[in-house]
């Protein structure tokens, strides 16, 4: 199969998901407890205005027609009223996903970054003090509360230490280009702003990141173990090949392959449940925004929201999947 | 390897430096509230954090008297009134020299065009002026008298108009886009969205809906300005509470909101520079009891609960202070009944009761439902398990998500047996937790779980609202809460203690009971 067929055969098996996914939180959102229209008017509205926004709404049309009606927005980039801000959810989603991308981004390269190194570390001196601290500090970012972790580094590094900023994103670059605000500073070539950008994002990124780099170390620990008993390590090491080529240009690069899938459902999972984090530092994301709509029952904003992490996840994994495909033909030919 | 090493070394000195960028600007004065506003419109506020924002972007109609720590009503973009003798028609006369942000002065066609857009748009605080009032009814006279003239007497009126705010009506309808209102487009929603358009001391600079709202002094406010008060106000939106408490205690916000917990003004209290102000609130904490339901439809087992419930514990234990409830009306509220008499537990008074009720012990199988996020009620809730368990009752306690309590009270079928509900004056007026609460046109609303029914007080309260002398007004309402406390539709248990933390250094903190009134950045001054 070539490679082109191949991704085009990954590419269809979206759109089942998709159209899956959409019909599951469309029915789900409309059973869960809770009139949207009384809780958006408040609870003293009187039950004429109530009636009046479910008619604006369309939730007194049966729920087939309410789907059909809904997808066909969809396609024209409308995807209907927020009942908690008031306006297009489509304008709302633009506005809070770049904060989330930007700060899911961010704590993929630091899990990347550290938990690789530290596998790495750890295998090579299995057994020993390095791989205890690296078991430790694994053990450490699985067991330890995201919430909790990003509590107590708020406090020693912005109230103790005064270091860096306590909440939020910083000031906006002047000019908006993708809502990135590392990227869009680095475009204007303002790197004061970039500066400041990412002093506010180290800490939420940070925490974030603790529960991907604790599986990614582990990981590749026990691929590089398994790896380097291989016949191919062992050859290489006979023929002298210095220990440093070996782990890292043919040992690493096998080990990895499946660290690859960890760090595409991560990403996508990081997405969608960034909320804990975003919510101590008050960062305007879209998990925080999927949440607070989903207490407060704004259908729209859920199935919004819902549909565009779903796409998420699925850009992810097919990304993660042409990897794959490209690092091991194999994988190709086997689809 | 070493080059990238040591760029890596550069950019973390750079960015472990102390930085400005995040520090509070100098002169902006930072306001922590725990929920988004929701509404930038002040047609559409209802919570605290809509109603903050547009009572400093917009002046409202009438205004209380907060100078004597008092919600009544007093003059304000209104500088007198009077009212017919039917008590249906009243005549404003608007204060002349009034200007709007866009500098354009106020005028009762102003007043005229926000009520009409309130009416039509059926959103914020709407309802308390559809039963007497519908589009056309609100006239000007001239360009400084306004005359509402309403279906029927109705005493909560004046004070409602503290929550009636004036808009620009030049300024909406030159920014109105297609909407549902008709010629009125979308009555210009969308652009409140981004402006302003109020005539408040403030004027909206920056509105990031999650995170922020910035307003900036206006030079040409009405009221003129003194030397100290606030020129630049940031008023941010922070839902942790770990983060507020944080940002205050490290001198990041000058004020946080009342939404904290007791546990957690207790630790601001100890605190240098930081002062937890608390005053006695216009909330009712009560236990609503469904008189549908049995065992409940039974006035003696009502009271038996009633005197069965430890209201001390309650107070001391688990509120950390609040003043006893003593009936549906906080006892700050002008109108209250001061003749009604504090709770306490009597249990020999409640098996007396009980006995008398003639409900054999099988049927003595209730369920209490509370706001799952809540603590303090599930607390409440053991408290009554344990006070009702040693009476034969058996308790069973549910702790529901607040969607789905408002989806319980709409019938009687389904309101549980018991409801804990935290329920603030909704305007200042007694009618608010008289006849919002137990008139039987609010059955269906979480106000109203005990759907109470006494035709004898229906007729009071009507006989109440239709009065058009402030005495004989407060004498029906005083009547009917008499009959209401009798009935036992609730356990009142306390009106909590308001707190609100903020440094030392502000000064001009009052609280006067309407919800986001206490935040009006104009009353506030810096004293360093």
């Amino acid at each position: 199969m070539s490679f082109g067929t191949y991704l085009l055969r990954r590419l269809l098996h979206i759109i089942p998901a998709l159209v899956g996914l959409s019909i599951l939180i469309f029915l789900l959102s409309r059973v869960v407890p809770g009139d949207p229209a009384r809780l958006a008017l408040g609870p003293d509205a009187t039950a004429e205005q109530v009636e009046q926004l479910r008619r604006e709404m369309g939730l007194d049309r049966p729920l087939v027609e309410q789907y059909v009606r809904y997808v066909g927005g969809l396609f024209r980039g409308d995807f209907g009223f927020s009942l908690r801000t008031r306006r297009n959810v489509a304008q709302d989603i633009r506005e809070f996903l770049p904060a989330t991308v930007e700060l899911t981004t961010v704590a993929m390269v630091i899990a990347v970054a550290v938990g690789m190194p530290l596998g790495v570390l750890a295998a090579v001196h299995k057994d020993r003090t390095a791989d205890h601290i690296s078991r430790l500090l694994a053990l450490g970012g699985v067991a330890l509360p995201r919430f909790w972790v990003a509590i107590l580094l708020q406090l020693l590094f912005a109230y103790y230490l005064g270091i860096l900023p306590t909440i939020g994103r910083g000031p906006a670059p002047p000019v908006r280009i993708t809502g990135l605000f590392l990227v869009d500073s680095l475009l204007a070539l303002n790197i004061p702003a970039f500066l400041v950008a990412l002093k506010h994002l180290i800490l939420p990124a940070v925490a974030l990141s603790l529960g991907s780099l604790a599986q990614i170390a582990r990981l590749v620990r026990a691929n590089m173990i398994e790896e380097m008993r291989r016949d191919y390590a062992l050859a290489a090491r006979s023929y002298g090949l210095p220990e440093r080529v070996i782990i890292f240009k043919y040992v690493l690069k096998n080990a990895f392959s499946s660290a690859l899938t960890v760090i595409g459902l991560s990403y996508g999972f990081l997405l969608g449940n960034a909320f804990l984090v975003e919510t101590v530092f008050a960062w305007p994301g879209l998990a925080f925004y999927g949440v607070d709509s989903l207490l407060f029952k704004d259908l729209n904003a859920v199935v919004g929201v819902t549909i565009v992490v779903g796409v998420a996840f699925a850009v992810v994994n097919l990304l993660v999947d042409v990897a794959y495909g490209y690092l091991d033909p194999r994988i190709r030919y086997e689809s | 390897m070493k080059r990238f090493a040591g760029v890596v070394l550069v950019l973390a000195v750079l960015l472990l430096l102390p930085g400005r960028g995040f520090s509070q600007a100098p002169g902006t004065f930072t306001y922590i509230e725990q929920q988004i506003i929701t509404a930038s419109d002040p047609a559409a506020a209802v919570d605290e954090s809509s109603l903050i924002a547009a009572i400093n972007l917009y002046d409202p109609l009438l205004y209380p008297n907060v100078e004597k720590g008092s919600m009544e009503p007093r003059p304000h973009v209104a500088e007198s009134w009077t009212l017919s003798p039917d008590g249906k028609v009243y005549t404003f006369k608007i204060r002349r020299g009034i200007k709007f942000h866009s500098g354009r002065d106020l005028t009762a066609d102003d007043v005229v065009f926000s009520m009409d857009r309130a009416l039509r748009m059926k959103k914020g605080f709407s309802w308390v002026w559809t039963p007497v009032l519908e589009p056309g009814r609100v006239r000007a006279v001239d360009p400084y008298t306004v005359r509402f003239e309403l279906k029927d007497a109705y005493a909560p009126f004046l004070g409602s108009l503290l929550l009636f705010f004036i808009l620009d009506k030049d300024l909406v309808m030159r920014n109105i886009r297609p909407g549902p209102y008709g010629e009125f487009g979308d009555y210009g929603v969308a652009f409140l969205e981004r402006a302003d358009a109020g005539s408040g001391p403030y004027r909206m600079e920056r509105f990031d809906r999650a995170t922020e709202m910035v307003m900036a002094r206006f030079d040409g406010y009405w009221r003129g300005w003194k030397p100290n008060q606030l020129s630049r106000v940031s008023f941010k939106t922070v839902t942790e509470e770990a983060t507020v408490k944080t940002l205050l205690l490290s001198g990041q916000a000058d004020m946080v909101n009342q939404w904290l917990t007791v546990q957690g003004f207790r630790e601001l209290r100890q605190a240098p520079g930081i002062v937890v102000k608390e005053d006695p609130s216009v909330q009712l904490f009560h236990l609503q009891m469904n008189t549908k339901k049995p065992p409940l439809d039974n006035l003696k087992v009502r009271q038996a609960i009633v005197a069965a419930f430890d209201y001390d514990t309650a107070i001391q234990q688990i509120f950390e202070g609040a003043t006893k409830a003593r009936g549906p009306v906080p006892v700050r509220v002008p109108g209250w009944n001061p003749k009604l008499p504090a709770m306490s537990r009597n249990t020999a008074k409640a098996r007396q009761l009980l006995a008398e009720s003639g409900v054999p012990a099988g049927a003595l199988s209730i369920e209490y439902a509370y706001v799952v996020t809540l603590p303090l009620e599930r607390q409440i809730g053991l408290l009554l398990k344990n006070n009702l368990e040693a009476l034969g009752f058996k308790v069973e306690i549910r702790g529901e998500p607040w969607a789905r309590i408002v989806e319980l009270a709409t019938r009687a079928e389904t309101t549980p047996h018991i409801t804990a509900i935290f329920d603030t004056l909704k305007y200042p007026h007694v009618d608010s937790h008289t006849y919002g609460m137990y008139h039987p046109s609010c059955w269906g609303t979480f106000r109203c779980m005990s759907f109470y029914e006494n035709p004898k007080v229906t007729q009071v309260l009507e006989a109440a609202r239709r009065a058009t002398k402030p005495e004989e007004q407060t004498r029906l309402y005083q009547e009917a809460q008499a009959m209401i406390v009798a009935d036992a539709p609730s356990i009142y248990v306390a009106n909590p203690l308001h707190r609100i933390a903020f440094r030392d250094y502000v000064k001009g903190y009052r609280y006067v009971g309407l919800l986001g009134f206490d935040v009006a950045f104009y009353d506030f001054t810096i004293s360093r």
